[in-house]
């Protein structure tokens, strides 16, 4: 099954899902640069965590309230641009490995912080996407440049 | 790197990972049990087919869907399907018995909460049975799958070969 699923025919199946969800992420990034501010968003995860049987849990919530909103500015500028950068590192199949696990972790957070949406969708998709390398990135720059990186630390 | 957390050693985390999500799925369950008048995940459904909409929805209207048009109209057998299978979740995980299956079955529930708008422990407890997936036989080292799936493996491997 494995070889199936990591097969060049499979391959471009996953560069399809690759690209799709790195437009998702360009898209959500794009419109939040410039003009960002979670700040509302966790106040009102806060606000929720003590009723509705604690909807967020007591340890995010506590993270929220004392780093997260204490920091905001740097947040304000992570968040959209990562969500670009993870984006572009996804469509273009560059950095994948990367794109794709800061881009679970965000997801993971933005659950964590009570936002569902299309968020376990994409947080699954990355997971499994993990899995499959080095097929995911077989149709992207990744397939060219892992092999010249890993020459090149080998070097040393 | 994976070899290496798959040891006997870093066994031990894996047991002891297992049996904290496997107690709370055991309870989940337990509790919908024996709620006085039964379980009934209609109203829990209805409120999640409300967050569908608005600016910022919670729910994906894909998903808003699938439970209007099954899920609610199923909800007798949701009512059943869910306390039940929580519970045996949390046994197997527990026992470390059909530990994979246990975890397949806790995180496709985990998956279709979160798709419903619920939060709460449900990105911890999915993140952590897909790393006990991924940890394989590594996962039930202490638990009782350990004796059984060898045995369960040379039986149905007789069965064929028999057949």
């Amino acid at each position: 099954m494995r070889d199936i699923l990591q097969g060049n025919k499979a391959a471009i199946f996953w560069a399809i899902i690759r690209v799709m969800i790195g437009w998702q992420w360009l898209v959500s990034g794009w419109h939040k640069i410039g003009n960002f501010n979670a700040s509302g968003f966790i106040s009102d995860s806060i606000k929720s965590g003590g009723q509705t049987n604690y909807l967020i849990l007591q340890w995010y919530e506590a993270f929220l309230e004392n780093f997260v909103l204490n920091n905001i500015e740097v947040f304000n500028i992570l968040i959209p641009w990562g969500e670009l950068l993870v984006g572009l590192g996804l469509i273009l199949g560059m950095f994948s490995t990367a794109a794709l696990l800061a881009g679970a972790f965000m997801n993971l957070n933005f659950m964590l912080a009570g936002a569902t949406d299309i968020n376990p969708i994409l947080y699954t998709i990355e997971i499994i996407l993990l899995f499959m390398r080095p097929v995911t990135y077989r149709y992207g720059f990744d397939y060219y440049i892992t092999p010249k990186l890993k020459e090149m630390f080998s070097k040393k | 790197m994976l070899k290496t957390l798959r040891n006997d050693k870093w066994a031990i985390l894996w047991a002891v990972v297992r049996l904290y999500v496997g107690y709370q799925w055991l309870t989940a369950g337990w509790g919908k049990i024996t709620r006085e008048g039964g379980f009934d995940a209609s109203g829990f459904l209805k409120g999640a087919i409300g967050k569908a909409g608005g600016d910022h929805p919670s729910v994906s209207g894909w998903y808003a869907s699938f439970l209007e048009g099954f899920a609610l109209p199923n909800a007798g057998l949701f009512n059943i399907l869910i306390p039940w299978g929580e519970f045996l979740a949390g046994l197997g995980l527990i026992l470390g018995l059909f530990t994979t299956y246990a975890l397949i079955g806790a995180a496709f529930m985990n998956l279709n909460f979160m798709l419903a708008g619920t939060t709460s422990t449900n990105p911890q407890l999915y993140t952590l049975a897909i790393i006990l997936l991924v940890m394989g036989s590594a996962s039930y080292r202490y638990g009782l799958d350990y004796y059984v799936m060898p045995k369960l493996r040379s039986k149905l491997k007789k069965d064929s070969m028999s057949a």
